[in-house]
């Protein structure tokens, strides 16, 4: 009986889902947009809100996804072959559908000037009294509002908070993938499916290595809830079986960061321990510039960089200052123990630290 | 109500410099710290000789001798001298020789065809519109020889007999002030141009074009700054040009009128620092929909609609950091919940880190935005304690023309800070107040409640400073409005408030009596504020006679002093400051009336001189025995009238006592609201049986017409008895009580005795 209900319950989302879509269709691309009025769009915002709790719910359920793509697939072919200029809709931009309904609006010349004055409608031009259609009258207003104080406020962040944060919008973007992690890891225990999830969040990166490494690191140093240390544990294993990401990130990151990543994590303390002395190990003596230089010629770390590492990370962990010392110390003396600089780079690193 | 109009006056203050120019018109408040050096220099900075100027001062004796340039003064009143420059010598030496007086037509109106006195108040009003004018046309009210001629005596005398003949102007003068506190500090390039609010400059267009190509190139912290200061006269032209685009009959005609607007909407659209800020971005987008043709007859309006909507579409939905976009797209997250994100956790992490007055330059266009408002209350209470260069004078003049605009939601606290440190805001707060306390209908208890909700009496409380600014306000109100007894009861509430609010402080936050009343009698502060019901029943009567010893001791010694020196200010200053301590404590005056009643003929006299003083504070024309006499004999009325057990009324007796009431023609007369008070209190707490004492104060309120007056004092009497806690007797409440309906009942369906008055 459960079962017949939730069937008949499933049946009845595909349905809508389907027929949001179509409404998306028409908004982007028919001239009857040109008929709707006030009461219409907000309709059409809130079957789109709708498709937005549905990807909440569902995003992490395999079962429910896939027969939702298949959904999706059908009735975008369908519409392909009514609308030849018709973009097909996926199941991630359920996640966003109402950003899609507004883009689909504005685009549509047939959109008549009603609505446009309803959607960007301001305050104090607008009846405040009428509370009908709350959340779509001046959407935009709202939208251009937050936009613009984002981009006034960000070179006040810049200017105090490069050197210690990984900036506002990394450590916003970081808590959502922590959100949306956690969510698929809550719903099923298979470590596959949060693989499937994050891979191809993480490729699109591939080629943005430098805006992915910020926000993992905010990922990995919120600090909201209990569910966040399954989501992070994660993420940290991802990271180690990616050495390539990881050395990115301690390329690209701040040392304060980095520090106070590898303090709350002993994982990524240890992995970057590890890089720091790999780092060391593949330096050489340039004679004629008086300095150790790494031996890969893109890699950015200088020795003074590495340093400032070792340093700033002491800070953090007072702890570690002694067992690094004395393993440097070790590799000195396996260096052939001089006290004289530009032969051992384990010995003048001590040097440099103990300044 | 024509009083208030008058007394709208002193609050011109500046907060940092002295001097306040508008429309070519400069203003000036001496403040008491302000050293004659200072106000000479900062004279001298803005070059006064080009300003038709408006003075505010303490002191205008002093004023006279900073002014030794060749001006002209027009008026002085109280405390206010308006001088207008006459930039020819000759002419200025040619009008010494006709000055006289009654000479009610030297009147110099080059402008006007007509030179009648109504015009010429009219002509007056209208230069200070368009100020420009004025400084061409020197434009006059009345001449006045400079102090190379006239000796200063001369001066000050010629001045009291131009006074006269200046009341309406200045009554026309202080409507004004509301403009004057908006447009204050508002010194841009574009000032001389401004002409009226709504009327559209086009002249202005280049301007703001140029403006806006010089913005878009490069995001400095000098366009930034650039920027804020920019921003109020961008919305005020931007209120223009929608005003224009919705009058104009096509969006072709507009075109071709403002071949540049396009352009300037465009360039103001793309940044972010115009956009941030609420009122510009809506006008913006208002220009841009009032731009839209519904039905276009053109390629060009047709072409037009395009543009709008691109325009438009790109504004909502454009991102500019690519890989956000992308991420969010793969999370699923909307773009409006990632940008509502990203703010509330930039406006957190600077709240961490707020630093210096760049920081609160920067945030000038978000003072509306009400998700950056932790940042802005943060940035207004930080700078409590520091100095206070720390905000920029721009972000306070923006804050307090939002939260005045009421587009602004601050915390309490916030406020407070806010009129700690502008000075404007806290005027028009007070002002505000006193308005709305004021107004027809308001019974004491509406404005008990209004002044405590108007957070007022807090501010003060916990800012010596701020109540003294306040105290200053309602110190030059009430010497323009000695016996209005609203006004006198709003101050009344006032105190009380802010004795509440001081008294939940911990004592040792708090300053001194002495320091929030400096100017006061220190002898009489402790006296005057202890409260009725802090001291046993049987000495308050001493107590008042003490109180009244004092001050009449006071006051005779200031004025003998007065009569043998006819300037000595000081002395009146003295006085008024006693009277000023006494109509804050209010609630002694209303002890005074309730021990009239029980006391007998011997020893009322203090107590009527106490009366006495506080509704005629000023011994004008020596009339103080003659009140004192009048006051008696209602006394003596009321005494024997209420002494009378055997009924019916006598008739002659109570018609006599109503003659009291009536408004005589020969001087002095006593204040109604004395002789009413009297008739309340013998009738609440007198012997009579209460339908005696209801049917004589029916009768007297109804043949004088007095009903709205005896009512208001009802009630005070009925909040007095409250805030004492003396409301045991439940008999004197039942006897209030039908009073009160007697008053409202019995004289409500005679509209005759209203209109009689």
């Amino acid at each position: 009986m459960g079962c017949e209900c939730g069937q008949r319950h499933m049946e009845a989302v595909l349905k809508n889902v389907s027929c949001t879509v179509q409404l998306l269709a028409v908004a982007a691309h028919s001239g009857v947009v040109n008929e709707w009025d006030e009461q219409t769009v907000t309709r059409a915002f809130h079957w789109a809100r709708y498709c937005e709790h549905i990807y909440n719910r569902f995003h992490g359920n395999p079962v429910i996804r896939g027969v939702l793509e298949k959904q999706l697939q059908l009735t975008n072919h369908s519409l392909k072959e009514a609308l030849p200029e018709y973009n097909a809709v996926s199941f991630l931009d359920l996640g966003r559908c109402q950003d899609l309904l507004l883009l689909c609006l504005l685009n549509n010349s047939a959109l008549p000037i009603s609505i446009m004055k309803m959607l960007f409608e301001t305050k104090a031009s607008g009846d405040c009294t009428s509370s009908d259609y709350e959340d779509v009258r001046g959407l935009c207003n709202q939208i251009i509002q937050c936009k613009s104080a984002c981009t006034v406020l960000r070179p006040l962040l810049g200017t105090q908070h490069c050197w210690c944060s990984v900036g506002a919008d990394a450590e916003v973007q970081g808590e959502m993938l922590m959100e949306r992690l956690g969510s698929v890891l809550s719903q099923s225990s298979d470590p596959h499916l949060a693989e499937d999830f994050l891979s191809p969040v993480l490729q699109e990166f591939e080629v943005a290595v430098e805006h992915l490494c910020p926000v993992i690191a905010a990922a990995l140093l919120t600090t909201d809830s209990a569910a966040q240390t399954a989501s992070q544990d994660f993420l940290l294993d991802w990271l180690q079986s990616r050495s390539g990401m990881l050395q990115h990130m301690c390329t690209a990151l701040p040392s304060k960061v980095l520090a106070d990543l590898a303090e709350r994590h002993q994982k990524f303390r240890d992995a970057f321990c590890k890089l720091l002395k790999k780092w060391a190990s593949e330096m050489e003596y340039r004679v004629t510039e008086g300095e150790w230089v790494h031996a890969a010629t893109n890699s950015a770390v200088s020795f003074q960089k590495m340093t400032e590492h070792y340093l700033t990370l002491f800070e953090a962990c007072p702890s570690l200052r002694t067992e690094i010392e004395d393993e440097l110390n070790a590799q000195r003396i396996a260096d052939g123990d001089f006290d004289v600089r530009g032969l051992s780079v384990w010995g003048d690193i001590l040097l440099a630290l103990r300044k | 109500m024509a009083c208030w109009c008058q007394c709208q006056q002193a609050y011109l203050y500046t907060s940092r410099a002295p001097l306040v120019s508008f429309h070519n018109n400069l203003f000036l408040h001496r403040q008491p710290f302000h050293s004659r050096t200072f106000i000479d220099e900062a004279l001298d900075e803005i070059k006064p000789s080009s300003f038709r100027t408006v003075l505010i001062t303490d002191t205008p004796k002093l004023l006279i001798d900073v002014f030794l340039k060749p001006m002209h003064i027009c008026y002085w009143h109280a405390n206010i001298i308006i001088i207008i420059n006459n930039n020819n010598n000759n002419n200025n030496n040619n009008n010494n020789n006709n000055n006289n007086n009654n000479n009610n037509n030297n009147n110099n109106n080059n402008n006007s065809n007509s030179s009648s006195n109504n015009n010429k108040m009219q002509g007056c009003e209208e230069s200070f519109h368009g100020a420009v004018r004025v400084r061409q046309s020197s434009q006059q009210i009345g001449t006045f020889p400079t102090r190379n001629s006239l000796e200063k005596r001369e001066v000050q005398f010629l001045v009291f007999a131009e006074r006269k003949r200046l009341l309406s102007f200045e009554a026309d003068f202080f409507k004004l002030k509301s403009k004057f506190a908006c447009g204050k500090r508002q010194m841009t390039e574009l000032q001389v141009q401004q002409t009226t609010a709504h009327c559209l400059n086009v002249q202005e267009m280049p301007f703001w074009h140029e403006k806006a190509i010089a913005w878009g190139q490069a995001d400095t912290p000098h366009t930034r700054n650039d920027i804020s200061l920019h921003l109020k006269s961008l919305r005020n032209f931007l209120q223009q040009l929608l005003s224009e685009i919705s009058s104009v009959s096509s969006t072709t005609e507009t075109l071709n009128r403002l071949p540049l607007l396009g352009q300037l909407l465009g360039r103001l659209c793309w940044n972010p620092h115009v956009t941030a800020e609420g009122a510009s971005r809506g006008l913006l987008l208002q220009c841009l929909l009032a731009l839209y043709s519904e039905h276009p007859s053109n390629a060009v309006e047709r072409k037009a609609n395009q543009w709008i909507q691109k325009v438009l579409c790109h504004l909502a939905t454009d991102e500019e950091d690519g890989a956000a976009v992308a991420l969010m797209k793969h999370l699923g997250v909307p773009t409006k919940e990632y940008h509502l994100k990203v703010l509330k956790k930039m406006v957190t992490r600077i709240q961490e880190s707020i630093g210096n007055g760049w920081c609160s330059k920067a945030c000038v266009p978000l003072i509306t935005c009400p998700e950056a408002s932790p940042l802005i209350d943060a940035l207004l209470q930080q700078q409590m304690s520091c100095i206070r260069e720390g905000l920029s004078e721009n972000f306070l003049d923006a804050l307090h023309s939002a939260y005045s605009r009421c587009d602004l939601l601050l915390d309490e606290q916030a406020v407070v800070s806010l009129w700690y440190q502008s000075l404007p805001s806290l005027e028009e707060a007070v002002l505000n107040l006193l308005e709305s306390a004021t107004t027809a209908g308001s019974t004491p208890n509406k404005v008990e409640d209004r002044v405590s909700k108007s957070l007022l009496p807090k501010a003060c409380a916990q800012h010596c400073s701020v109540f003294l600014v306040v105290n200053d306000i309602f110190r030059t109100v009430l010497k323009q409005t000695e016996t209005n007894e609203r006004v006198k009861n709003v101050f009344q509430t006032f105190t009380k408030c802010f004795f509440m609010e001081l008294s939940r402080l911990q004592p040792q936050t708090s300053a001194s009596l002495k320091a929030f009343f400096p100017q006061s009698p220190p002898s009489l502060l402790i006296p005057l504020f202890t409260m009725p019901s802090e001291m046993p029943q049987e000495s308050l009567k001493n107590h008042l006679m003490w109180v009244s010893s004092s001050l009449q001791r006071l006051t005779e010694e200031e004025e003998d002093e007065e009569d043998s020196d006819s300037s000595n200010m000081r002395g009146n200053h003295k006085v008024f400051e006693a009277w000023f301590l006494l109509v804050q404590c209010g609630y002694w005056v209303q002890v005074v009336v309730q021990l009239l009643v029980t006391s007998g003929p011997e020893d009322c006299g203090p107590l009527l001189w106490l009366l006495t003083f506080y509704h005629h504070p000023t011994n004008r024309w020596h009339h103080r025995a003659s009140q004192l006499v009048q006051a008696k004999a209602a006394w003596d009325h009321l005494y024997s009238l209420f002494s009378i057990v055997a009924h019916p009324l006598p008739a002659d007796h109570l018609q006599s006592f109503i003659s009291l009431l009536a408004p005589k023609p020969q001087q002095p007369s006593l204040a109604p609201s004395l002789t009413l008070n009297l008739l309340v209190n013998f009738a609440t707490f007198g012997q009579l049986p209460q339908s005696i004492s209801a049917e004589i104060t029916q009768k007297v309120v109804h043949q004088s017409g007095l009903q709205d007056e005896a009512a208001r004092v009802l009630s005070s009497l009925r909040l007095g008895l409250n805030d004492r806690g003396s409301f045991a007797n439940d008999r004197v409440h039942l006897r209030i009580e039908e009073l009160h309906n007697t008053i409202k009942n019995k004289c409500k369906p005679d509209g005759r005795s209203q209109t009689d008055t």
